[in-house]
């Protein structure tokens, strides 16, 4: 198996409150992790976002508006993270991320021997925060929906996927999208 | 304090401790049940007409900006308060470049462009009223609010140069604001 060498890993849980002034048990998102190997840095956001026309209850009052900040959070922060330094992704983040749909101060990961690359590692620390795990949700079969897919212009390492999953339960989807920045972060 | 004894929207700070660090710390009070910087919700939805109308009611910050100095003015630190997908209410964060004049007072140099959302829903009447309120602050008044923020975070002689510079500014402010085109 070729397994890469994790030398650091730091993640942040991104997190939603309904409401600011009657803050409630947030909802678990996803994370955000970065990752420093062999060959340079790897940055992956994965975490399930509510769908705007048949919403859990966690979301039964939130506005439009912040329903379409829930809703593409994971493409939008992605998006984010690119070009940004090493040291500065989370400060960064943070930065833009901090009202009802935040991130958490990061913390330093304990790499095992199972964590063969960032995309396994992002799925173990999803499965450990959110509580299932990522890519659990029963596919809904849509055969006459073109499969969706986010794209990016740049750089053409960067890789997005999005699932069409549409759960009954928790009516999110779930996505991840992640992004190898080079040796020049490293 | 002084944000809302001249009537403008400035959610509550509050001075305190923070778990596991050192110094005191301010503390921004929730502003909304669900609060967006303005530059995020104008990247997803632009400026509807109840978030127009809200810039309007909330462009006295401008005068409140010119006043106390601030300079990292962005739409960033507009905060939007969504309270329906109608109603929307508006307010100013981050004033950490404010203040910053030496004992002249400095010169009214700001806003110019930004925060772009209210500079360009500017309500004449509504800036001119802040105007006015902040017009009537007495000296006395001025010197009470800076008296009540600690020591620790505002030393004396940082105190009286603070207050001199808002006397001093609070007789430029008007005429700022004609330069502006931002009152009558």
């Amino acid at each position: 198996m070729d397994r890469l060498n994790i030398s650091r890993a730091q993640w942040a849980r991104v997190e939603f409150q309904p409401d600011l002034k009657n803050p409630q048990s947030p909802v678990r998102l996803g994370l955000v992790l970065e990752t420093t190997e062999s060959d340079g840095s790897s940055v992956v956001v994965i975490g399930r976002m509510p769908i705007i026309d048949n919403r859990p209850k966690e979301f039964e009052n939130t506005s439009v508006l912040t329903m379409q900040i829930a809703a593409n959070w994971v493409n939008a922060m992605g998006k984010e993270t690119i070009d940004v330094s090493g040291d500065d992704l989370f400060a960064k983040l943070s930065d833009g991320w901090h009202w009802n749909l935040y991130i958490v101060k990061p913390a330093n990961v304990r790499v095992t021997a199972t964590d063969t690359d960032a995309t396994a590692l992002a799925k173990r620390l999803y499965e450990s925060f959110v509580g299932e795990p990522f890519g659990s949700m029963p596919r809904r079969k849509s055969s006459a929906k073109p499969k969706q897919q986010t794209q990016r212009a740049s750089p053409p390492t960067t890789r997005a996927l999005l699932t069409e999953d549409v759960p009954p339960a928790w009516m999110l989807k779930e996505i991840m999208d992640s992004s190898h920045l080079g040796a020049a972060r490293a | 304090m002084l944000a809302a004894e001249v009537g403008v929207p400035v959610p509550e700070i509050r001075l305190g401790e923070v778990e596991g660090k050192a110094g005191t710390h301010a503390i921004s009070v929730a502003f909304g049940k669900e609060s967006i910087d303005l530059l995020r919700v104008r990247q997803l939805s632009g400026i509807v007409p109840g978030l127009k109308t809200a810039l309007s009611k909330g462009s006295g910050l401008l005068a409140f900006h010119a006043w106390s100095a601030t300079g990292d003015l962005k739409e960033d630190h507009v905060l939007v308060a969504v309270d329906s997908d109608t109603d929307y209410r508006v307010a100013a964060i981050d004033f950490a470049s404010a203040f910053a004049w030496d004992l002249s007072g400095g010169a009214m140099a700001t806003p110019t462009t930004e925060p772009k959302g209210l500079v360009e829903n500017v309500d004449k009447v509504v800036v001119a009223d802040t105007v006015g309120r902040i017009e009537q602050v007495t000296d006395q008044r001025i010197q009470e609010i800076a008296e009540g923020i600690p020591e620790s975070v505002l030393p004396a002689a940082e105190r009286q140069r603070v207050v001199i510079g808002l006397i001093k500014r609070r007789a430029m402010l008007r005429n700022y604001m004609r330069t502006k085109g931002w009152i009558a």
